[in-house]
């Protein structure tokens, strides 16, 4: 299973609200898929990391990844 | 013409006088710094009679210049040996702007004498300080608004910088007068203390704001910025609804939290210290979120915490307390940490030193790691000046001495902030290369390694982490530290370059000079040299400018990487001794 996380903002902006879920691996799967599922507005989504690095909306994901998608954040 | 106050805590007087003309266009950091290689030497016992603290409003105080409010302590540190800027927020460095006063230099030795300084548009006197004497930073507050009036400003030291410890922090008050912004790294408080000065009294009323040469060239360039600050996600919006705390989760996603004394770089409870849930409490108790520390902010990265009956426990419960006494401690009671601000607040300690120290302790089994009830018992050992208390009020370095620990997170024995430098290497350089010690302000890799503000470096390789760290430190000694504008102006700053330049464009404005963004880096750069100079004549070598051993051992979890930033590019950052080839 892909273990997917949303931050801050996004469960309130996107179509389900939901913050922690998990998504079945396929062929192709990539980041974007997962933003559109969400129903996520292009944008919205500023870091992109899986499995502790970044990645991009066109990274491919696989079995076992961790995903955490942040908008843009700052602090310090 | 901005003046400095002179204060001699010996004779018990005050006295106004000129800058000297080249120090005209300088203010926080740079004035801090500039004065205290200047006037002090490097070889002085920083607790001894011949340091001095000065106090350095920015460049910009007291105008309309969004975020200007930041307060520049400088000193020779008694924790890292070497010299020592730390800024905070407040309210005290605008209306020091309004007074006209650039700077305070603290000097003397008050020989048992106790003080109170009263700045005001009709002059500066020293008044007996006693009757605060003893007082946490709270009480210390409000008996001063009871004696000098609601609406002072106050710069205040609690009783950890009484006693001397090296962890101990100047404290400022926030608009609604609440000591709780804090200047703590270093142990500044004690170099305060040890002056027998309790606090400064800024009283504004009946002053105008500052004269600006070309007001319409100002206002132009202050909307420019207002504008930037306001459309930029990271300071319209991410700071401003979730603030700092909002990277609690992002730094555990990307494996660099320090958790368990920096021996994880994940802590499997980062949710319930998380930005998202002090957020959720905040709105839900009835304190405040999108609060500003000083009037003239308009990013709001501050809260009001209270706890589950809606009392008021602290506020400004930042990211780098939460880490400090939440995951390097194994703690994840967000109510114990949001305690452990206010007494770090009220007996004026450095909450990232404080949570270091308890780190190192628990490493050394004084006391279980978690145990968030002991942790609050041993708060109240340093105020009152126990021997255990003094065993865990004196920093990292010392505790680590003490309980026989030498996994210690520190450099220049200042420790280290909330970001473990195997997995951000970029905020490593800045820890080993910085004048200040381990500081993660003074150069903020993370924002490029991590936050993907001003560009992108990998964070786990060690190529481009010099050269960025070093971009940085010149820019922020430069930008921020010197203008007294808060640092989060950085985010925008760094993506927006019309944002960074109305910061020259507004004091040129102001002082009629020209100054570019090239001529503000170049005065970062300065203020660096000066300040490498006085740590070089302190007797720090680049020996000083190096991890510890530890950080290249242990990989750390879940990336496992060590530290490996070679040594010799370290020393390039600092340029520590230009090598003059002779002959
Ligand atoms: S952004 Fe935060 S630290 Fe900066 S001035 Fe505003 S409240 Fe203070």
């Amino acid at each position: 299973m892909i273990d997917v996380r949303m931050f801050a903002t996004l469960p309130m902006r996107s179509a389900t609200g939901r913050k922690e879920f998990q998504l079945e691996p396929r062929a192709g799967l990539t980041v974007r898929d997962v933003i559109e599922g969400e129903g996520l507005a292009k944008g919205e989504v500023h870091i992109i990391m899986i499995n502790g690095q970044h990645g991009t909306l066109d990274s491919e994901l696989s079995d076992g990844d961790r995903v955490g998608l942040f908008p843009p954040v700052g602090g310090g | 013409m901005r003046k400095i106050l002179r204060v001699d805590v010996g004779s018990g007087t005050a006295s106004f006088e000129d800058l000297p003309p080249d120090l005209v266009p300088y203010g926080g950091r740079a004035l801090t710094s500039t004065l205290i290689a200047r006037e002090v030497d490097p070889q002085a016992d920083a607790l001894g009679p011949d340091n001095k603290i000065v106090f350095a409003s920015g460049l910009l105080a007291g105008t309309t210049a969004p975020n200007s409010s930041r307060i520049s302590v400088g000193t020779k540190s008694p924790l890292t040996g070497g010299i020592k800027e730390a800024n905070s927020g407040g309210q005290a460095s605008g209306r020091l702007g309004r007074l006209g006063i650039a700077a305070i230099v603290v000097q003397g030795d008050p020989r048992g004498k106790k003080w109170v300084l009263h700045v005001s548009k009709d002059g500066a006197r020293l008044d007996d300080g006693a009757p605060y004497w003893g007082k946490g930073n709270y009480d210390t507050a409000d008996a001063l608004r009871e004696a000098y009036g609601p609406k002072v400003a106050t710069i205040q030291v609690g009783p950890a910088g009484e006693y001397g410890m090296r962890n101990s922090s100047v404290a400022t008050t926030d608009p609604e007068g609440r000591p709780a912004r804090h200047a703590g790294r270093g142990g500044v408080g004690a170099v305060m203390g040890a002056r027998g000065l309790k606090a400064i009294v800024v009283d504004d009323a009946g002053t105008q704001r500052p004269e600006i040469a070309d007001p319409e060239r100002f206002e132009k360039a202050r909307k420019t910025l207002v504008e930037g600050l306001k459309t930029h996600p990271v300071t319209s919006q991410g700071l401003t609804n979730f603030g700092t705390a909002i990277l609690v989760n992002i730094i555990n996603e990307a494996g660099a939290f320090p958790t368990h004394n920096f021996h994880q770089g994940r802590f499997d409870r980062a949710e319930a210290i998380s930005g998202e849930t002090v957020h959720q409490n905040c709105e839900d108790r009835g304190g405040r979120r999108s609060h500003g520390c000083m009037t003239s902010c308009v990013v709001h990265c501050s809260n009001v915490y209270n706890d589950e009956a809606g009392e008021y426990i602290t506020s400004g419960l930042e990211y780098e307390t939460i880490w400090a006494l939440g995951a390097n401690c194994d703690n994840s009671d967000i109510d114990a940490i949001a305690r452990m601000d206010r007494l770090c607040d009220d007996i004026g300690l450095d909450t990232i030193e404080m949570g270091d120290t308890f780190g190192v302790a628990m490493e050394g089994g004084l006391l279980p790691w978690g145990d968030a009830g002991r942790m609050i018992e041993l708060f109240e050992e340093i105020r009152a000046n126990t021997e255990l208390g003094q065993k865990i009020g004196n920093g990292c370095g010392h505790a680590g001495k003490v309980f026989g620990v030498t996994h210690v997170p520190s450099v220049k024995n200042q420790g280290m902030p909330a970001y473990d430098p195997r997995g951000i290497k970029g905020i490593g350089v800045t820890y080993a290369t910085s004048t200040m010690g381990a500081d993660h302000t003074s150069g903020y890799a993370v924002a490029t390694n991590v936050l993907g503000v001003g560009g992108s470096v990998d964070p786990l390789k060690a190529e481009g982490q010099c050269s960025l760290s070093q971009n940085l430190q010149e820019a922020t000694a430069g930008f921020f530290d010197s203008t007294g504008l808060c640092l989060f102006l950085a985010f925008a700053g760094l993506d927006q370059p019309a944002s960074l330049a109305s910061i020259p464009e507004m004091i040129s404005a102001m002082y009629g000079i020209e100054s570019s963004v090239a001529d503000v880096v170049a005065l970062g750069s300065k203020v660096l040299e000066v300040e490498r100079g006085f740590n070089r004549a302190a007797g720090l070598t680049e020996d000083d400018d190096r991890l510890p051993e530890f950080f290249g051992n242990e990989p750390l979890p879940p990336h496992n990487t060590v530290w490996d930033v070679p040594a010799e590019q370290l020393d390039q950052v600092c340029s520590w001794s230009p090598v003059i080839e002779l002959g």
